[in-house]
């Protein structure tokens, strides 16, 4: 694989405290995307129209707002992590800009998108209540949130063309069940149909 | 404050009576009737009962 | 029982118009099928000049409500309108009540009227255009060529839709491009800019800056002067569009229009209610009202004895569960079920009442627009009416008598 780390277990390149930083940003970036996958998973199930008891909706929410809390946090920690270490040699500006890193910067520009995406999502979960308040702000947002989709794209393609891990056995399995998860959440979605679909609401089928 | 509902979203999913069960039933078709529309102004329960609602039609508007 | 009336007629060519007492928006209308501009103007008289202040203090000086059904004063509205930007006049010459004909006898026969009225109100406010917005192709294009006739610009649009898509917001939102529905949010028009009024508003606007106030309100009652334009149908000899000075007592029409001996009458059209034919009520705003019903848009059917009035009530009620736009769930869900509510009653179940007025009450007050309080109204009040007439029918299956369909067609 060619990656800056020269091995496909990304273990061989040096070790040390010198490498702490590059250990958590590959980590962080897994992780991050494990938590974006549940979370937008979990969030094209919560708008659904699937039956069950409204409690049930309550507990997806909170799961839903929690884990994807948890993953721009973890997500936040990746991007840190990248600047601060010295191996990367990925500047600020070089993580601001898309498409302007030395390594593969079309690959790690899809990661500069992904986050910008995300930040957004994360700011329109935050206004949700607030913008529910408002004509536009209702009708907007469902499209602003669904950035989380596209986000959510970028970061699986930024992974696996950028990422150090992605040769080995088991991040390549990881990847796979990122993608069996979100594709099968939202096609659950579009098979139910989303609100305010031309069927009978939810309370009337029980 | 006053709790309103926009019928055009609604879709009766009674996430709303479920967080407001004190002062939210349902309807034989599962649409919210509000008892109490009034809310005070920092009452947490009837704004996380806004930011959950599915189809974005519970709002609180100033009366 | 079918769910289906006749629709209105698109022309209104074939309804009679006669007055009570001196006609004012229906002059001339006795010699000319039609009124053209010269002749408009030979009847009329030229339009004074029409400044903000001007127009105000008219308005003001007579009240003058609008003739939509919801009766808002048109002053209140030019008030509300924002003092910059984009501002339009719309005549709303819709018409989605199903009984109603006064506005498309107005916009076919006598256009001008109302294209003064607007025009006025739009050179007050200094708006930028007038729109005329109309469900009829015919309709458009009689006004079409009344426009023509014209210096002035104004812009004639056939929005489409049923009996909700004639509301102030839905006429609006179709105009702006979008569905012909009324949106979820009670917002008035004048918010974003829009003067919207029912047309034969802008024709009594005409009228009354011709006129001026004082000699406006010399008929008509003192907290409602002038006249108004009524749509009169079902059982009477003399149906029609009839103008005649508000205040008139419902005993006086009723003879004018030659009507069958009645067993109810229904006032307001189908967002109105049903009234026992006491003759002193007074066909005004608050004449209506203080009897328990709507004025509305000025529609008053005549229902008979010799149609089964719990039959003609199932058929109505259909109609109107027909015409929610399923927008709303408890409209959507709540009409059709009311509806069938009254065809058990129909029927002859006796316990269907009780049935009716939960869900009367689950439709009141829960909708984007006034569809779901307008027809609980015209249920509540019909059901209140006919509680004899729902007793025999669970006694004895029937009342005897046919479905005449009283409610469905006028002239």
């Amino acid at each position: 694989m060619a990656d800056p780390a020269g091995g496909s277990d990304g273990s061989d390149s040096g070790t040390g405290s010198g490498m702490t930083t590059w250990y958590i940003a590959r980590g962080a970036g897994l992780s991050a995307l494990v938590l974006l996958s549940i979370s937008t998973g979990i969030g094209a199930l919560v708008s659904a129209r699937l039956p069950g008891r409204p409690s049930s909706r309550v507990i997806a929410q909170y799961l839903h707002r929690t884990v994807a809390s948890l993953a721009l946090a973890v997500l936040g920690l990746h991007v840190t992590a990248i600047l601060a270490d010295s191996f990367a040699k990925v500047g600020w500006l070089h993580a601001l800009v898309p498409f302007t890193a030395q390594y593969r910067p079309f690959w790690v520009g899809l990661g500069t998108l992904a986050v910008y995406a995300f930040l957004l999502v994360g700011v329109t979960g935050a206004l949700r209540g607030r913008m529910a308040g408002t004509d536009s702000g209702a009708r907007n947002w469902r499209r602003l949130h669904a950035a989380a989709y596209a986000g959510w794209g970028l970061a699986l393609l930024h992974g696996l063309r950028s990422g150090t891990d992605s040769g080995v056995g088991w991040v390549r399995w990881l990847y796979l069940a990122c993608l069996v998860v979100v594709a099968g959440c939202v096609t659950a979605r579009v098979v139910v149909g989303a609100p305010q679909s031309d069927t009978l609401p939810i309370g009337a089928r029980a | 404050m006053r709790l309103e509902i926009d019928w055009t979203r609604c879709d009766g999913s009674g996430l709303c009576a479920e967080l407001l069960a004190e002062r939210i039933t349902r309807d034989e078709w599962g649409y919210p009737l509000i008892a109490d529309s009034r809310v005070a102004e920092d009452d947490r329960s009837a704004r996380r009962a806004v930011a959950a609602c599915p189809a974005l039609a519970l709002r609180l508007a100033h009366a | 029982m079918t769910a289906t009336l006749d629709r209105p007629s698109s022309a209104a060519a074939g309804t009679p118009v006669w007055t009570i007492g001196a006609p004012r928006l229906l002059a001339g209308l006795d010699r000319f099928p039609v009124i053209d501009y010269p002749t408009h103007l030979a009847v009329h008289g030229p339009m004074p000049g029409s400044d903000l202040e001007r127009v105000l203090t008219q308005l003001d000086g007579v009240g003058l409500a609008g003739r939509g059904g919801a009766g808002f004063p048109l002053a209140a509205k030019l008030r509300a309108m924002p003092a910059h930007g984009r501002r339009r006049v719309v005549v709303n010459g819709t018409e989605s009540e199903p009984a109603s004909r006064k506005d498309r006898v107005l916009l076919t026969r006598a256009p001008h009227l109302v294209l003064d009225g607007a025009l006025a109100v739009a050179t007050a406010l200094g708006a930028a255009g007038t729109t005329v917005a109309v469900h009829d192709e015919a309709v458009a294009t009689a006004l079409r060529a009344a426009v023509a006739q014209r210096p002035d610009r104004v812009d004639v649009v056939v929005v489409p839709g049923g009996f909700v898509s004639g509301e102030a917001r839905a006429v609006i939102r179709s105009l702006d491009g979008g569905p012909a529905l009324p949106p979820g949010r009670r917002t008035p028009p004048t918010e974003h800019g829009d003067l919207l009024a029912n047309a034969e508003t802008f024709a009594q606007v005409a009228v009354l800056l011709r006129l001026g106030w004082r000699r406006f309100a010399e008929t008509g009652t003192h907290h409602e002067p002038g006249t108004t334009l009524l749509t009169v149908g079902g059982a009477v000899g003399r149906p029609g569009v009839v103008e005649l000075p508000l205040g008139t007592p419902l005993g006086i029409v009723l003879a004018a229009a030659q009507a069958a001996v009645a067993q109810a009458v229904v006032i307001g059209g189908y967002h109105g209610a049903w009234h026992p034919p006491i003759p002193r009520i007074t066909l005004d705003r608050a004449g209506v009202a203080s009897a328990g019903g709507s004025f509305g848009a000025g529609v008053l059917l005549v229902v008979d004895e010799q149609t089964c009035a719990l039959g003609e009530l199932a058929v109505a009620t259909r109609w109107l569960a027909d015409q929610s736009a399923a927008q709303c769930g408890p409209c959507r869900f709540g009409l059709p079920a009311l509806a069938d509510d009254v065809h058990q009653l129909y029927r002859g179940a006796p316990n269907a009442v009780e049935i009716a007025f939960r869900h009367v009450r689950a439709v009141s007050g829960r909708g984007a627009c006034a569809h779901p309080d307008g027809a609980a109204r015209f249920v509540t009040s019909a059901l209140h009416m006919l509680q004899d007439e729902i007793e025999q029918h669970a006694h004895a299956g029937t009342c005897g008598r046919p479905v005449l369909n009283r409610l469905g067609v006028t002239a």
